[in-house]
């Protein structure tokens, strides 16, 4: 069989272009927004899967309280050493999470001190380097503390905390409509912005009027959302209570694992500073 | 203006809380009244949250090649109440503080008290006051810029207290180590120059949108009110006002120049009254210390609190625009 014969290209075509390289376009604030808002409905479509304590699963309530007893524990004591041991508590709970969930624990842990850490770095000229430390440090438990709560705790069990604490059930509820709302309005928004992007070829004259419109429309969008919401909760016999089956919990277990900051607090207490 | 954990003494922290606490109370209890009249204010409630979120999280361009953000707190109030917008913003704060690390756990109080309180209920006034000088964008306008100052403001002179208030015996402080000096200013030209402008141009374009588009969709200021406890508040106000009486000696920095030269001689500190107090100007009022001649000084204290109510209700009523027609 003979071998077909080249096939030749057009002239144009083996010509080689003549346009200038053109320098990347400096990203628009839409790109930008489109690029947070993305990692926003990623991070709300997939929540991080929390860590399933089978022998220590505790009373949302309890974590909640832990939490807040932890943070206010660690802003109020300036011994060192009770701040150790605060950090060595939260170290054993830390060995219970998976590698991958450490990583991540770790990662935001640092960004987050990171920014904490560059707005106070100025005072060191003012007042030191032991404030600048001091301050680093404890600043840095505190959001260890908050990112541990973050990871290990699902929305569900923050309403049912709140709930337990009894929280008015109007908060709750805004709580939780706001949480499933926002990936909606989230996505909403996404769109508007992607179809903006497709239909505008220049840069826009006035972006704030294309903004002004682009909000305007999402709380039309949000009213009738809250419309198309409230038969909703019509048709399945809402009373204005928020409801929760409460799952039944140990109650010496929680108590048990609110102990070590007892402790310490008693420890500051007597102890003092 | 999210403030984030260890910024704030404790104190700080729970004295904000308490008095957050009674704006959350009215709030609950005056959206629950709106919810009997608009079923939707419910559910709006949380998505207005949700979309004060989004608000937050949308960078804005702005002169010289980067972006800021809007808060959204005078918008929110003018598009579903102040009360509804105050308890909304709370939400959202809650939820960035506990789920997305944006500002403190326990400073949730104090962002609360600036962002879900201050900010929308001065942008609210000013707005109001300009729809009832009928220039409602001109309110809103002016709202949006002081409401974000305001709060702004109210953000530094917490954060500049703390060196104040926590510190150790050496005088290092505790929490934030910026004093009022560099707290205040930094972050009131921040938002002066560029915050306070991004929030009032968002403002003012979304509320033309939606003025434009849908008008009954804008919140609506209940037109009748009860006012009968406020006349109660003002005489009760009015009859209490001698109760400072019971109190013998003058209150403090309020002394004449004889009064303050015995202080200053008890205290050894000196023998004279200051000559710029002695020599400065002195006016003499028509009812000096609200005593009236011939009559108990107690009647004279009420006499002038009744008498300063009516002149400030005759000059507001006097600047209202009046409604009646003239064939």
């Amino acid at each position: 069989m003979d071998p077909k014969p080249r096939t030749e290209l057009p002239a144009w075509l083996i010509e080689k272009s003549t346009s200038t390289k053109r320098q990347a376009a400096r990203t628009s604030f839409l790109q930008r927004n489109q690029r947070h808002l993305r990692a926003l409905l990623t991070r709300l479509a997939q929540p991080a899967p929390v860590i399933a304590k089978r022998r220590w699963h505790l009373a949302p309530q309890i974590n909640l309280i832990r939490l807040l007893l932890l943070v206010f524990l660690i802003a109020l004591i300036n011994n060192v050493t009770l701040l150790w041991c605060l950090a060595i508590l939260l170290g054993f709970q830390l060995l219970l999470l998976s590698p991958s969930q450490l990583r991540r624990f770790v990662k935001s842990w640092f960004v987050s001190s990171l920014v904490a850490l560059i707005f106070v770095l100025p005072s060191y000229w003012l007042t030191g380097p032991s404030t600048l430390l001091f301050f680093g440090l404890k600043t840095s438990l505190m959001l260890a503390n908050a990112q541990y709560y973050r990871l290990t705790t699902p929305f569900q069990d923050l309403l049912s905390g709140l709930k337990a604490l009894h929280c008015p059930d109007v908060l709750i509820m805004t709580c939780a409509i706001a949480i499933t709302y926002l990936r909606m309005l989230g996505q909403h928004l996404l769109l508007t912005m992607e179809a903006l992007e497709l239909r505008t070829v220049a840069p826009a004259k006035h972006p704030y009027r294309l903004i002004g419109a682009m909000f305007g429309n999402l709380y039309l969008k949000s009213y009738s959302y809250a419309l198309e919401l409230y038969a909703a909760m019509e048709a399945r016999g809402f009373n204005g209570h928020y409801v929760r089956t409460t799952t039944p919990h140990n109650r010496w277990r929680d108590y048990l694992s609110l102990s070590p900051d007892i402790l310490v607090l008693i420890l500051f207490i007597f102890w003092g500073n | 203006m999210h403030i984030p954990d260890n910024y704030l003494s404790p104190a700080t922290c729970g004295t904000l809380v308490a008095a957050m606490a009674p704006v959350w109370t009215v709030a609950v209890i005056k959206v629950k009244a709106q919810v009997k009249e608009h079923h939707e204010t419910l559910p709006m409630l949380g998505i207005a949250a949700s979309l004060a979120f989004l608000i937050m999280m949308f960078n804005l361009p702005i002169p010289g090649g980067t972006t800021a953000h809007a808060v959204g707190g005078t918008l929110l109030a003018v598009l579903i109440g102040p009360w509804a917008a105050s308890l909304a913003l709370t939400v959202t704060l809650a939820l960035q503080a506990l789920l997305f690390g944006d500002g403190g756990i326990l400073a949730f109080g104090a962002n609360a008290f600036n962002m879900a309180f201050i900010m929308p209920f001065v942008g609210y006034a000013c707005y109001r006051l300009g729809q009832k000088l009928h220039h409602e964008k001109l309110g809103l306008a002016i709202g949006a810029y002081l409401g974000i100052n305001v709060a702004a403001l109210v953000a530094g002179i917490e954060l500049g207290l703390q060196p104040l208030i926590a510190h150790t015996a050496s005088g290092a402080p505790l929490y934030c180590p910026y004093g009022l000096n560099i707290a205040v200013p930094a972050m009131l030209t921040a938002h002066l120059l560029v915050a306070g402008w991004v929030e009032l141009v968002f403002t003012l374009l979304v509320f033309q949108f939606v003025k434009k588009v849908a008008p009954t969709n804008l919140y609506q200021t209940p037109t009748r009110t009860n006012q009968r406890p406020w006349i109660a508040l003002l005489i009760g106000l009015a009859a209490l006002s001698p109760l400072g009486l019971l109190a013998s000696n003058t209150a403090w920095g309020e002394w004449d120049p004889t009064e303050l030269k015995q202080l200053l001689a008890q205290q050894h500190l000196s023998s004279q009254a200051p000559q710029g107090m002695v020599h400065g100007f002195h006016f003499q009022a028509l009812f000096s210390d609200y005593a009236i001649a011939g009559l108990p000084v107690s009647v004279g204290y009420i006499l002038s609190a009744l008498s300063a109510i009516l002149i400030f209700l005759l000059l507001i009523r006097g600047l209202q625009h009046g409604s009646e027609t003239t064939d």
